[in-house]
């Protein structure tokens, strides 16, 4: 009777108060000054009185320059997700569903893309498709045929964003289609069904759910690109919603309240998409998806086995091939006047001069040091910041735990451009924030928390409860119990997570663009500033760089992490 | 160990309600009912990863929740061994480690522990596989492992949640007569949960049937098996003939008279038809089969036989008795075998048939 204890008084308040500060700072104040700022006539500032309310903003946004913003963003987003999605879902197909040789080829050529950036996807098309001086039409012309390529239009915009994000209909189609029991197909054949019957009426309609959610949220995230359009649009008077709010900003006079406004709409725009995503999805599980691993039944396509590699191999050539071609001509050659298809193969004209000056730049060290300092920060803070959220949700289940996770998701539907904005009025009174590579790491923190929450948590929801509840009866506490068992069990998946959160921050360049100062500028940044000083040559360097940079940081985690970017966003 | 009142709600919805047991030292006790009905919630109250709303829990002579005085030691220091559904084992560790965990937390010797691990493995047949890495186990093994780390703290007493029920039909029924002539050598004070009826009624030295948060009814397996008291129970443990009937009247001293619905089939039972019945059931084994023509007797019901199956040592058959009214018969292989469509005398005996209450 002496060993009676009291109950235990150990509150939850404290960590769920902390987790909801956070949530607060990193989601709800952002969305909420963004909203106040797209109704009223003044800048938001903190602390500064409230400007008078008014409509104006809105309206502004369904008239002239911003009206037609509005359709050209509707006519990118439709066009592009239906290139992406077909160009994804064949090349898914073929990998996964035929005899095509050399499979192992076509896989790696589906999902290359994901390595890049699509700053640089478009910097480097713009050097091949530009009218009259982009490389396709001298070669064009010099063969004799029109140089009729132009980049720099809304067919050329949707063309270069239905190549880039195509890999991820690839992904998630392909997990559908290898995750397929191939008995329901066999089950059809069997019962009299040609192949065409089968394509149409089983294969197609069990990988529907793959192919709407693929589609939504690659329609979420080219509605929300601001590179593309911005260097293959912008120029030449072609706007979207992101480039417009940039242009509301950057150009002076700034009209920061109709930029929230257009935020707002945006935001509005993709909360849509977002959420209609999660209804076709509601109730539309097939079972196909067992997580049991399947022999895939591979179509015969006999003729057609090399036609269909092919197809892959034009793919590649288009995201890959042609681009970095294209940027080693901009980087390397003399002159960046092309007068003829000749001197784009002649050895004399090429030079390693740009190229050096430019990685020995103290510029370049600078902001490759800022980019690898956001991406550690990001990965290390934010990664602790997710666990925390997503120990609590998951295994403490305090007060909050079930409008935590609901209020993480939250910036999934928020464009990368608009949270930069929000984060501007947020911040910007806070010195010792803002201009300082922490407004820039909070900034990626708040972006990618929907992606980092969720990986978290499902490392953390695949170890079983019971594994540190056996832990506690074996006589250890509950932090001895996470120290022992939870620890060791999800640190793979932890660190993998990380690095993920690492690259993403220095992929992306749109949460960055309204956040940065010269001195907290990063890499993805720079490249884009080289752009608008309009030389060719810095530019094709800096994004071989940038690129080479990234493509080595995805080959160390995956080859010693384990990680997988697939599944990223 | 002694449960009082215990009561857990979760959002309003009463999970386990006001239920009372004890179980005597060395004794086997199986929560035994369907899911949902409270069983694991009163074990994971009894080992403190589930806080009660009401109740109190001792463990020997240990107070170990009273929400009275407010008393709830923490889990890890309540010095009860469990055994999860899941195993539980910790993939990252070998087998030595899982089992020397709860001697860790203790912060017992090397030496005591290195002795009391290899006596643990040896005791569940294991020996020799110490250094084995936990995740390379099959279910069997690891089942043994997750008992071996329950008992090697030497708990007050023994939880034991659906320990078989992810192992194969021939392994689990291997390993539950291990399991009990484990618990019996040890003497080790258990309570097992379970939905599996034929595996309560193996293992048990009790059985608590649980409906709804409270036990319905707690005896001894033969008790229960014989003596069911309610339709629930009865349903339960696997009785086929269960039929809806209206008590008559007395007959006879110490019986009564009940009619089946629907029908004017009389039955005599020999209980006390005080308790409320509105069921009667009897086990198909117990049915005597007829020829056709002998309803002159007791209890006697024409029947006419719609299947017959061959179970290897028995025979079972379907028979009806009037509209909506089928009798299963189980008889051992040997007796003459009525043919489906023949018709046939079922003798239900007063003593056998017994009265349930709703």
């Amino acid at each position: 009777m002496n060993i009676l204890q009291r109950r235990r008084s150990w509150s939850t308040a404290p960590v769920a108060s902390l987790i909801g500060i956070i949530l607060l700072l990193l989601v709800v104040v952002p969305m909420g000054t963004l909203l106040v700022a797209a109704f009223t006539d003044t800048p938001p500032r903190p602390g500064a009185p409230l400007g008078n309310l008014t409509l104006d903003n809105l309206t502004a946004i369904f008239t002239g320059a911003s009206r037609s913003a509005f359709i050209n963003t509707l006519i990118i987003g439709v066009c592009a997700s239906l290139l992406a999605l077909a160009i994804g879902s064949s090349l898914a197909w073929i990998a996964a569903r035929t005899d095509v040789p050399l499979r192992g080829v076509v896989q790696v050529a589906a999902i290359m893309p994901m390595f890049t950036s699509s700053l640089v996807g478009a910097l480097a098309w713009s050097m091949l498709g530009s009218p009259r001086q982009g490389y396709l039409n001298v070669i064009l012309r010099s063969i004799g045929l029109p140089d009729f390529i132009n980049v720099y239009s809304l067919p050329g915009i949707i063309f270069v964003a239905g190549i880039y994000y195509s890999p991820y209909a690839f992904l998630l189609v392909n997990a559908a289609l290898t995750l397929m029991n191939p008995e329901l197909e066999e089950a059809a054949y069997v019962h009299g069904a040609r192949f065409r019957n089968v394509i149409g009426s089983v294969t197609l309609r069990l990988v529907m759910p793959a192919l709407l959610g693929a589609g939504t949220l690659i329609a979420v995230m080219i509605t929300e690109n601001f590179p593309i359009p911005q260097i293959l649009g912008s120029p030449y008077g072609i706007q979207t919603m992101p480039t417009q709010i940039y242009r509301l900003m950057a150009n002076a006079p700034s009209r920061p309240n109709e930029a929230s406004a257009a935020g707002a709409g945006l935001l509005v725009l993709t909360g849509v998409m977002v959420y209609l995503q999660r209804r076709l999805l509601a109730g539309r599980e097939f079972t196909t998806v067992s997580g049991k691993g399947f022999t895939p039944r591979r179509q015969k396509l006999g003729a057609w086995r090399w036609p269909a590699f092919l197809l892959a191999a034009v793919y590649a050539v288009l995201a890959v091939g042609l681009p970095t071609w294209a940027l080693l001509q901009g980087a390397f050659r003399r002159s960046s006047f092309t007068r003829d298809a000749k001197v784009l193969f002649d050895p004399a004209s090429f030079t390693t001069r740009t190229f050096n000056e430019v990685l020995r730049s103290a510029h370049l060290r600078d902001v490759l040091l800022n980019s690898l300092m956001i991406g550690a920060g990001t990965a290390i803070i934010g990664g602790g910041v997710y666990l925390l959220i997503a120990y609590y949700v998951h295994r403490i289940k305090g007060p909050g735990h079930k409008v935590f996770p609901y209020i993480a998701m939250w910036p999934a539907a928020v464009p990368a451009l608009v949270i930069g904005l929000g984060y501007l009025w947020t911040w910007s009174r806070v010195t010792a924030i803002y201009g300082t590579l922490a407004i820039l790491i909070i900034g990626f923190i708040g972006h990618l928390l929907p992606q980092g929450f969720q990986s978290v948590s499902s490392s953390l929801t695949q170890v079983h409860s019971e594994l540190e509840e056996s832990a506690q009866v074996s006589g250890a506490s509950r932090l001895r119990a996470a120290w022992e068992i939870l620890v060791p069990l999800i640190r793979t998946g932890v660190v993998s997570t990380m690095l993920l959160l690492f690259i993403l921050s220095m992929r992306e360049i749109s949460v960055a663009i309204f956040l940065f100062t010269s001195k907290t500028e990063p890499l993805s940044i720079a490249t884009y500033n080289t752009w608008e000083t309009g030389r060719i040559a810095p530019v094709a360097a800096m994004s071989l760089i940038y690129v080479a940079v990234l493509v080595v940081l995805t080959l160390i985690s995956r080859r010693w992490f384990g990680m997988k970017t697939e599944r990223s966003t | 160990m002694r449960i009082e009142d215990l009561t857990v709600a979760f959002k309003g919805k009463t999970a386990v309600d006001k239920l009372s047991l004890s179980i005597n030292p060395g004794e086997m006790l199986v929560l035994l009912g369907p899911s949902g009905c409270g069983k694991t919630t009163t074990m994971r109250s009894i080992v403190g990863l589930q806080r009660p709303d009401a109740g109190t829990i001792t463990i020997g002579d240990r107070v170990v929740f009273d929400a009275a005085s407010r008393v709830d030691v923490p889990v890890n220091a309540r010095k009860v061994g469990m055994v999860f559904q899941s195993y539980a084992i910790w993939p990252h560790m070998t087998v030595a480690q899982n089992i020397a965990f709860p001697l860790r937390m203790q912060r017992r010797p090397k030496a005591e522990i290195a002795r009391r691990v290899d006596a643990a493995l040896e005791t569940v047949g294991l020996s020799g596989l110490g250094g084995r890495g936990a995740s390379l186990l099959s279910g069997g093994q690891m089942q043994r492992v997750a008992v071996a780390r329950s008992f090697v703290m030497e708990p007050a007493m023994l939880l034991l949640d659906e320990p078989l029920s992810n192992l194969d039909a021939k392994l689990r029924e291997k390993l539950r007569f291990e399991l009990r002539e484990l618990q019996q050598r040890l003497h080790m004070t258990s309570v097992y949960v379970t939905h599996d009826q034929s595996e309560a009624l193996a293992l048990a030295d009790r059985i608590a049937i649980m409906k709804d948060g409270v036990i319905e009814q707690l005896g001894s397996p033969a008790e229960l098996y014989t003596r069911p008291r309610t339709t629930f129970v009865a349903d339960f443990l696997g009785v086929d003939n269960i039929f809806p009937s209206e008590v008559l009247g007395p007959a006879g001293p110490g019986g009564c008279q009940v009619r089946l619905d629907g029908t004017d089939i009389r039955l005599r039972v020999e209980r006390d038809a005080s308790n409320g019945a509105t069921n009667v059931c009897i086990r198909p084994e117990e049915i005597d089969l007829l020829p056709d023509g002998q309803t002159d007797r007791a209890n006697a019901v024409a029947v006419t036989i719609l299947s017959t199956s061959y179970l290897g040592d028995r025979v079972r058959y379907h028979a009806e008795a009037g509209p909506g009214l089928r009798l299963t018969i189980v008889k051992s292989v040997g007796a003459p075998v009525p043919a489906p469509g023949q018709a046939a005398t079922a003798v239900l005996p007063a003593d056998k048939v017994q009265l349930l209450q709703s």
